[in-house]
């Protein structure tokens, strides 16, 4: 008995070793270590939860979309509802993307990872602006930034990629919005959120920032919740004070929340099937990694195309990142920012491509 | 937990002086967490609750370690019954850290105290040390797999360990929707008078409670000594984020081989652990100042 259940071990170990072509490691990594940490959380904890539903939405989608086209509808149907009652009581922590999506975080751990990486980057810099004991909030912000870019193959591009890949990354391109506008509005609506806390958050007061979180928090729920936005807000659009301060945040979470859609048209889309999904997510993700900007060329977005899938974009949100006279800079979508050339094909990080 | 160590007397001095190194470990271990249990501003890590570490509280852990550059404190106590009435409680402190890419390096002093027959034993059973190391991440049709290898010196006191013992263990873990499999299969090496050496087998299955950053877990874990009977254990608990960077566990186990009414070989425990990182051990390079193109 005893060498029948080591063989069998032997076994299983040698089955775990050879059922996946590719070995992929986790490469988990803890957060910088500060004082700061988790101030967000204790001084202001309803609109710290308040990201968790986004975050349930977010995974919620992928993992449905990759259950397979039949009753996506009605799947998705239903986990808008779960994720309005998360909005009206969310829940005490965030929740680990492997509890919400254990099967999509399987086929796209690379992405999982960058993004989990990524909402410490957002928590760490809430932390911060929340922190009255942290005396040059822009020189740990930075340390905070530099940290996170050092983790190369998690960290978004610092560039300012717009909406380029989930216009042009692929036949899938607004696949999601198209067919599921009621939670691509909750979506898009959290990403005026993630911004608006930012925003509020520059308040030097600590009471002039409570009560704006609060007028946020209800702006949110009440207005913008209801009426989402019809495009992907940028960063700086919504938060011109924090995208000065921090113009590579900016466009990091930029990157971040289009890869959130960008993985949204790829789980939905028809076209993908379901074996191409994860192979598919890499490829954008390799192209908005931040070890790769040097040599990832963005998409070109045509006219066309914005008024094909964001025809109520405004003016404002198509400025390009500018360097002012200082050497600071500022990030798309702010609204000081040069606005992007129409002329012929455009790219979001400032190459007008002519025609 | 071995018998009365009259193995102090012919203990080496190094085994006095890691015993003697482990007893301080302890009490600072202690204090830190004593430190830190009363921080409320340091409070969150919202995926703790789904590490299974061993011991807490099941026998089988699963094939993830801590994170680069995570540390964790632990804190375990179990109390168990014996023959007659009488009880065996042990306790296990343990300080571990992702000491580098996929893999986490672990210290651990158990101590034990024995009430039998109104005679008290106690002391410091073993010190442990252990390496973690994981090979890859749930695939789509591959589960997770780790080695972990083991080293266990005598303590110090009446329940002392007699000699030194060794663990090589593999370590499966496998994600079924909300539940996770875990199977762990490994060799023991162990004097005849500290148990014996032999295989060691474990199932254990976990499932998250939705979104409340609570799961239930249970497992078998079946010891086969290389001479003598099998001892099988059955372990049921749970383990629950109490903060963002705490977590509590609690759980029941039973050794089934061997139950009789007098000997109901029922056991409970609790535990606490805690996460933290230290700032200075983490480097921390320029800002890049990324410019626009």
């Amino acid at each position: 008995m005893r060498r029948s259940i080591a063989w069998a071990f032997v076994f299983s170990l040698g089955a775990a070793v050879t059922a996946d072509a590719q070995i992929v490691q986790r490469n988990a990594e803890y957060w910088l270590p500060a004082d700061y940490n988790h101030a967000f959380y204790q001084t202001h904890q309803l609109a710290a939860r308040s990201f968790y539903a986004a975050h349930y939405a977010h995974f919620i989608v992928y993992e449905e979309g990759l259950a397979g086209q039949d009753g996506l509808e009605a799947r998705l149907a239903a986990a808008d509802g779960a994720i309005r009652d998360l909005v009206a009581e969310p829940p005490r922590y965030e929740p680990p993307i492997d509890v919400i999506a254990p099967d999509w975080a399987r086929i796209a751990h690379r992405t999982a990872s960058a993004m989990d990486w990524t909402h410490h980057l957002h928590a760490q810099l809430y932390d911060i602006l929340s922190d009255d004991r942290v005396q040059d909030k822009r020189a740990a912000g930075e340390a905070a930034i530099a940290h996170y870019l050092s983790r190369a193959g998690a960290a978004f591009s610092t560039r300012g990629y717009g909406h380029s890949f989930m216009l042009g990354g692929g036949t899938w391109a607004a696949t999601f919005a198209e067919r599921f506008p009621g939670v691509n509005g909750i979506l898009w609506a959290y990403h005026w959120h993630h911004a608006a806390i930012y925003e509020a958050l520059m308040e030097e007061d600590p009471d002039a920032r409570s009560r704006e979180l609060d007028r946020v928090l209800r702006v949110f729920a009440d207005s913008v919740l209801v009426n989402p936005p019809t495009y992907m807000p940028l960063t700086a659009e919504t938060a011109p004070k924090f995208g000065a301060m921090f113009p590579a945040a900016a466009h990091i979470f930029d990157n971040l929340h289009m890869m959130h859609d960008v993985v949204n048209d790829i789980m939905v889309a028809a076209s993908v099937p379901e074996r191409a999904k994860g192979a598919e997510i890499e490829r954008l993700l390799q192209q908005m990694l931040y070890q790769n900007q040097e040599w990832v060329v963005p998409p070109e977005m045509s006219h066309d195309m914005m008024m094909e899938h964001m025809p109520e974009m405004p003016m404002r949100a198509m400025t390009i990142p500018t360097e002012l006279p200082d050497g600071s800079w500022l990030p798309q979508g702010h609204p000081d920012a040069e606005m992007m050339p129409m002329m012929g094909g455009m790219r979001h990080d400032g190459h007008g491509g002519g025609s | 937990m071995s018998g009365p160590s009259a193995a102090a007397g012919r203990r080496t001095p190094l085994v006095a002086g890691v015993a003697m190194v482990a007893w301080l470990v302890s009490l600072a271990s202690l204090a830190a967490l004593a430190a830190a249990a009363g921080t409320p501003r340091h409070a969150a890590a919202q995926d703790d609750y789904r590490h299974l570490d061993q011991g807490r509280p099941l026998r089988v852990e699963d094939a993830y370690p801590i994170k680069l550059r995570e540390w964790e404190w632990e804190l375990g106590s179990g109390v168990a019954g014996l023959e007659g009435g009488d009880l065996s409680w042990g306790s296990v402190l343990e300080l571990k850290t992702g000491l580098f890419r996929n893999g986490q390096f672990g210290v651990e002093t158990h101590f034990s105290l024995e009430r039998e027959d109104g005679v008290s034993r106690s002391g410091i059973e073993e010190v442990a040390a252990h390496i973690l190391y994981n090979l890859n991440q749930e695939g789509r049709r591959s589960p997770a797999l780790a080695f972990r290898a083991d080293l266990e010196v005598p303590g110090t006191g009446d329940v002392s360990g007699e000699d030194a013992q060794g663990r090589l263990k593999a370590m499966l873990t496998r994600t079924l929707g909300r539940t996770r499999a875990h199977v762990n299969g490994g060799y023991r090496w162990a004097s005849a008078v500290d148990g014996g050496e032999g295989w060691e087998v474990g199932l254990a299955l976990d499932r998250a409670l939705g979104l409340t950053s609570r799961l239930i877990a249970g497992d078998v874990f079946i010891e086969l000594p290389s001479e003598g009977e099998a001892r099988v254990w059955v372990d049921l608990g749970t383990r629950i984020q109490m903060s963002k960077r705490s977590v509590l566990d609690v759980g029941v186990f039973a050794r089934v081989d061997d139950w009789t009414e007098s000997v109901p070989n029922l056991g409970f425990t609790v535990g606490l652990s805690r996460a933290f990182g230290i700032r200075s051990l983490v480097p921390l390079g320029p800002y890049p100042n990324p410019r626009l193109r």
